[in-house]
């Protein structure tokens, strides 16, 4: 029978206790000190086990005397262990709950623990597969929905500048888009707007607008081509959508975050968010404009000479030789929505070199009727 | 280590007079001291002076979590290095009372609320005491904070109000309203207890829950914790004079109704 370490306390001792040691029987419990005052006997079916202690992790053995409660508590830890272990398997009243309740104690703690792994593993993961994600969420968006959203958008655009849905320049458009578009589960409409700045854009549901500025620097088929194949892509990947649900997730993280928050931090972090998004998304459509482009026997050259143009064009304004030209922020409008573009040539070149097309041919056009309108135009 | 020799002076804004033998050390919250004299030298140390296992890493991460229970990152140890003694005062940093604790009659440590260490012998070590009962962190109004003391001989502790010690037999429990907990021997169960009639629990003044510590071991309770003085103090502060009577404005009323009345009926 070994000794436990324990401390007593009762009537007449003192508050802190007394340093005295237990030895377990098979029935009862014999408490001594070497000075043999204080000794006790008591049978195990008189003790009564609770929960003691700052950290509600102590057992008391406690019992009834004619002066009061006595009550021992082994002096740490490894004495608590060895006391619970060699206690006989008699049912000892609250045994069994003091272990419950110290134990609940840990499941509460290890809960709370592992709710917090899990969610820190989910946030991590949401924000390492956040394309997925948002591919994922946009792939959600019934075509019904994205087209409704494309209606109002172009409703909205059609208010603030005039769009073209027929003449020849819209019939060139429409010619080359709808050879790219074949077999598309889009229904694509095709318009021209009289902004004479260099851009073109995709709405939501299939709707592509392309300016004037732009119509007048293309050269060639080709090249119009793959900006529309471009733009066209960006409506198939459903960057649009992306983006939309990109701003509100952001949104969503700053409320959380900073909990009551104004618009114009929302509108600052909309804006951040659409930077970072638009340099991935806009690679992105270039590679699959491409792989468009040579799907439908379309020499995809016109992209890269087109960029170039766009680049020596830029080149020439900043050098200030074009100081005479009535509207010198064209090209740069085209550029603050498209960065990078000297590294966008470089990825084309590099992609259309390694994946040559042999059948790929040139396109026609009817540039004469097309100049005819855009003259018409700028003589308006 | 000898004992202290001191005296505890004041009722309500207390310092403790030590007289220090020779070779004697008194370890202190940092900015008690209220005077020493000229032999007495003054010694910084982080957290409270104590080792730790992993160097001076140890002993800065020790300190910090020192900070979190309401003490500065360094203490200040006041040695008498003289042969002869040498008096030293170190005053209460509020009103209240200085409870000097023998931490050999209570176990070798005992569990404080926030900020209640003074001073006390070197080798005594504060640290943090963490509440791991959820409801007892959120209701028992001492917070998942306090610090636990541990060591040997006497540590002075200090908290507002009139403090007053009580010994709890196995078993004994006391209901103690939440926030009035300074301390108590670490095998003091503490727990809250719901008031049991909302009727108590919205009127009773006491809040929902009350305090509960049970047996064996000491507590010590405080007649005014600091929150309900400041709450007073400010109270005091913004409405003026502190609150008037209703019996004193009817007073005021009274005498206006007079005089107007005089003035009409007047000549």
């Amino acid at each position: 029978m070994s000794e436990i370490k324990i401390t007593l306390y009762g009537p007449a001792l003192p508050a802190g206790g007394l340093a005295m040691y237990c030895v377990v029987g098979k029935n009862e419990v014999c408490i001594s000190t070497l000075l043999a005052a204080h000794a006790h006997t008591i049978k195990l079916v008189d003790l009564q086990a609770s929960v003691v202690g700052f950290d509600h992790d102590q057992l008391q053995l406690s019992w009834r005397h004619e002066a009061g409660d006595y009550s021992f508590i082994p002096f740490d830890r490894s004495e608590q262990k060895k006391l619970i272990s060699t206690l006989p398997k008699i049912d000892i009243p609250g045994l069994v709950q003091w272990k419950r309740a110290t134990q609940s104690q840990s499941w509460v703690w290890k809960g709370l623990l592992y709710t917090f792994g899990v969610v820190a593993i989910a946030a991590g993961t949401l924000v390492w597969q956040y394309d997925r994600v948002t591919t994922w969420a946009a792939s959600q968006v019934s075509m019904k929905t994205e087209k409704n959203i494309g209606e109002s958008v172009l409703k909205s655009l059609n208010a603030s500048q005039n769009l073209l849905s027929q003449g020849e320049a819209v019939n060139v458009v429409r010619d080359i888009g709808q050879k790219i578009t074949a077999g598309s589960r889009y229904q694509y409409q095709w318009f021209v707007s009289k902004d004479p700045e260099v851009n073109a854009y995709a709405i939501p549901g299939g709707i592509i607008v392309v300016n004037r500025g732009l119509l007048k620097l293309v050269d060639s088929p080709n090249e119009l081509a793959a900006v529309l194949a471009h733009e066209v892509q960006h409506v198939e990947e459903r960057h649009a959508l992306k983006n939309m649900l990109n701003s509100a997730a952001m949104a969503t993280v700053i409320l959380a975050v900073l909990g009551d928050t104004n618009a114009v931090v929302l509108l600052m972090a909309h804006q951040v968010s659409t930077q970072y998004f638009s340099r991935q998304v806009e690679s992105d459509a270039d590679l699959k404009g491409i792989q468009l482009l040579q799907s439908k026997n379309i020499d995809a050259g016109g992209m890269s000479s087109f960029f170039k143009k766009m680049d020596a064009d830029a080149k020439k304004m900043q050098a200030g030789e074009n100081e005479g030209d009535d509207n010198p922020s064209l090209v740069a409008s085209w550029f603050s929505s498209h960065p990078d573009t000297l590294i966008r040539i470089q990825l084309i070149e590099k992609y259309v070199n390694s994946h040559p097309c042999n059948t790929c041919t040139t396109l026609n056009w009817n540039q004469a009727a097309l100049r005819a309108e855009l003259d018409h135009f700028d003589s308006k | 280590m000898a004992q202290f020799d001191y005296k505890i002076n004041g009722t309500d804004l207390q310092y403790i007079h030590f007289r220090l033998n020779s070779g004697q050390q008194v370890i202190a919250e940092q900015g008690a001291m209220m005077f020493a004299e000229d032999n007495i030298t003054i010694d910084t140390v982080l957290g409270d002076g104590s080792d730790s296992r992993f160097g001076v890493i140890g002993r800065f991460i020790n300190a910090v979590k020192r900070s979190y229970t309401g003490e500065s990152m360094f203490s200040s140890i006041y040695l008498n290095d003289t042969a002869s003694p040498q008096t030293l005062a170190i005053a209460a940093p509020g009103p209240g009372e200085i409870v000097p604790v023998n931490l050999d009659e209570q176990g070798g440590s005992i569990i404080c609320q926030k900020g209640a260490y003074l001073a006390g012998e070197r080798g005594q070590r504060i640290q943090l005491a963490f509440q791991k009962r959820l409801r007892v962190g959120f209701f028992g109004g001492e917070g998942f904070i306090m610090q636990k003391i541990g060591g040997q001989g006497v540590v002075f502790i200090h908290a507002s109000g009139t403090l007053k010690q009580v010994a709890l037999g196995p078993n004994q429990k006391l209901k103690v309203d939440t926030g009035c907990l300074v301390g108590m021997s670490s095998t003091v169960r503490y727990d809250i207890k719901y008031a049991g009639k909302l009727k108590t629990g919205l009127f009773g003044g006491e809040g929902l829950f009350y305090a509960t510590v049970t047996g064996p071991g000491t507590v010590w309770m405080q007649s005014l914790p600091l929150k309900r003085l400041s709450k007073i103090l400010v109270t005091a502060a913004i409405t003026g004079r502190g609150n008037s009577s209703v019996l004193g404005k009817l007073y005021l009323l009274l005498i206006i109704g007079v005089v107007i009345f005089s003035l009409f009926n007047g000549g």
